[in-house]
């Protein structure tokens, strides 16, 4: 009797488990499908909805537009507000349609059409739906929130954006920290907070922010100069060059003195392309005792554009440098310093020549 | 008041295919009294109205379906030879684009977002010339 239990046993093992394995696997395929059934199901329910009343959509809010330039507008506009609260009701993914095409607009017009959109964005109660969306566990939902609230200026909101400047999801954070940097009267407050690279991606959204700025709006980068993440750091000298604030001049000068690497080339770069010549001597003092070939060039590229007869000394010492590209460039520095060569020494008379040959050919 | 009846009676062709936009130029135009305004949704409309009748002046987006802004302009200059006034409309304000348009012979170039304030007075100007 044993055996044959056992013999069953070892059967049933056989099949079992694998029988098993099979049923678990056709479940989780039918699950994924009917996810991708539902989705898609969404997507059409959504296009039939947007394509039974887009053509109104668009009617009425053109009508809005129209209305603003005509002088009867307080009376027309009350009339087709109604129309579009009418619309509003008929389904809930209209207002989403109204707003979007309310942002595409702002990005077409300006002046009274404007406060126009704005105005008929209050009127509906479209915030709500970006504001709502901040609350969603999916983070494109979230992200999307956040971009309709910077792209319709609501600067009361940027408050609700802090939970998400340190999301896990890094496009999720990059859209979070953008519409800070837009919307905050204090754009770069969460750098104070950074602990990892801030990437590229992050660097152009912001500055690009930055750049619908006025002057007097931005943000004071010189409190990022010396941040532990060297990217914070070496983005904030950038800005500096970038929109030319020449107050940092002194503070660069001195980051002169402390940084290194990377972060130094940048400020070098930087005092360069804001031709802050009063450096220079700042600057021959970093190329004296540097041995870093990056921050030579970087240097001999600063002397180039606003040295003078006084680099020559150091300029010669650079020619004799290992590195070729050192030595290229203090050529190039003393052609463009009309540096008269007057040494014994051949090899570098000959290495001169040969450099300036290639540059000037 | 005669220079105002000089910009009266033209016609002018809007290619834009932003309906709410489109709608919104065509409005203010109208109410400038400079003339029939036509509005058209994308390139292909553009080329039938332009191969059916003459225009003073042509408005036109860069980006549209079946011809571009461009291809509309260089249709015109170097197909149909003519010298109608024409205003590029684009999003890019990239030199390159610019200076593709005006090569092209584009008499205006504006770009988005724009006043259509501003708008109207860059075609009354043109219409007066």
């Amino acid at each position: 009797m044993g055996y044959w239990i056992d013999k069953l046993a070892l059967l049933g093992g056989a099949y079992l488990v694998p029988l098993a394995l099979l049923l678990i696997f056709f479940g989780l395929s039918n699950f994924y499908v009917l996810l991708i059934f539902m989705k898609r199901y969404k997507q059409q329910q959504t296009e039939k909805v947007r394509e039974k009343y887009w053509d109104e959509i668009e009617k009425n809010l053109a009508l809005i537009l129209i209305q603003s330039m005509d002088d009867d507008f307080e009376r027309e506009h009350r009339h087709t507000l109604a129309d579009l609260w009418v619309l509003q009701g008929k389904s809930p993914k209209i207002s989403q349609f109204i707003l979007n095409e309310i942002i595409k607009q702002k990005s077409n017009l300006v002046g009274e059409a404007q406060d126009v959109l704005l105005r008929v964005y209050y009127e509906l109660n479209l915030k709500s739906i970006s504001k709502k969306k901040l609350k969603s566990r999916k983070w494109h939902r979230v992200a999307q929130g956040i971009r309709e609230l910077e792209l319709m200026g609501q600067k009361d909101c940027f408050p609700d954006f802090y939970p998400f400047l340190k999301a896990r999801n890094s496009e999720l954070r990059k859209v979070a920290r953008a519409g800070l940097a837009s919307l905050s009267p204090n754009p770069l407050s969460f750098l104070d907070y950074v602990n990892e690279e801030l990437n590229e991606w992050e660097q152009m959204a912001i500055e690009m922010r930055l750049r619908d700025k006025k002057k007097e709006d931005l943000p004071s980068f010189h409190h990022y100069f010396d941040h532990h993440q060297l990217s914070v750091a070496i983005f904030c000298v950038r800005m500096t060059e970038q929109f030319k604030v020449y107050e940092y001049v002194p503070k660069l000068t001195h980051l002169l003195e402390t940084a290194s690497g990377k972060l130094l080339t940048t400020v070098i770069q930087s005092l360069d392309k804001m031709e802050a010549y009063q450096t220079l001597k700042s600057i021959k003092h970093v190329l004296g005792k540097t041995s870093s070939p990056e921050v030579m060039i970087a240097c001999l590229r600063f002397m180039a554009n606003h040295g003078n007869s006084t680099c020559h000394d150091l300029l010669e010492e650079c020619m004799k440098h290992p590195e070729n590209e050192v030595r290229t460039e203090a050529v190039r520095a003393a052609i463009h310093l009309q540096y008269a060569f007057h040494q014994s020494d051949e090899h570098l008379e000959r290495m001169f020549y040969h450099h300036k040959n290639q540059l000037t050919a | 008041m005669d220079a105002h009846r000089m910009i009266t009676n033209k016609k002018i062709l809007v290619c834009e295919d932003d309906e709410v936009l489109s709608s919104m130029i065509q409005f203010k135009l109208n109410k400038e009294a400079f003339g029939e305004v036509v509005k058209v949704n994308n390139g292909k409309e553009a080329k039938e109205q332009i191969d059916k009748q003459t225009f003073d002046l042509i408005i036109s987006d860069i980006h549209m379906p079946y011809f571009s802004g461009l291809e509309l302009l260089e249709y015109i200059r170097k197909t149909l030879h003519k010298e109608t006034s024409f205003i590029i409309l684009s999003s890019e304000g990239l030199e390159k684009t610019v200076m593709e348009a005006f090569d092209m012979g584009a008499t205006d170039f504006l770009t988005k977002p724009f006043s259509p304030g501003e708008l109207s007075m860059r075609v009354k100007r043109l219409l007066a010339a």
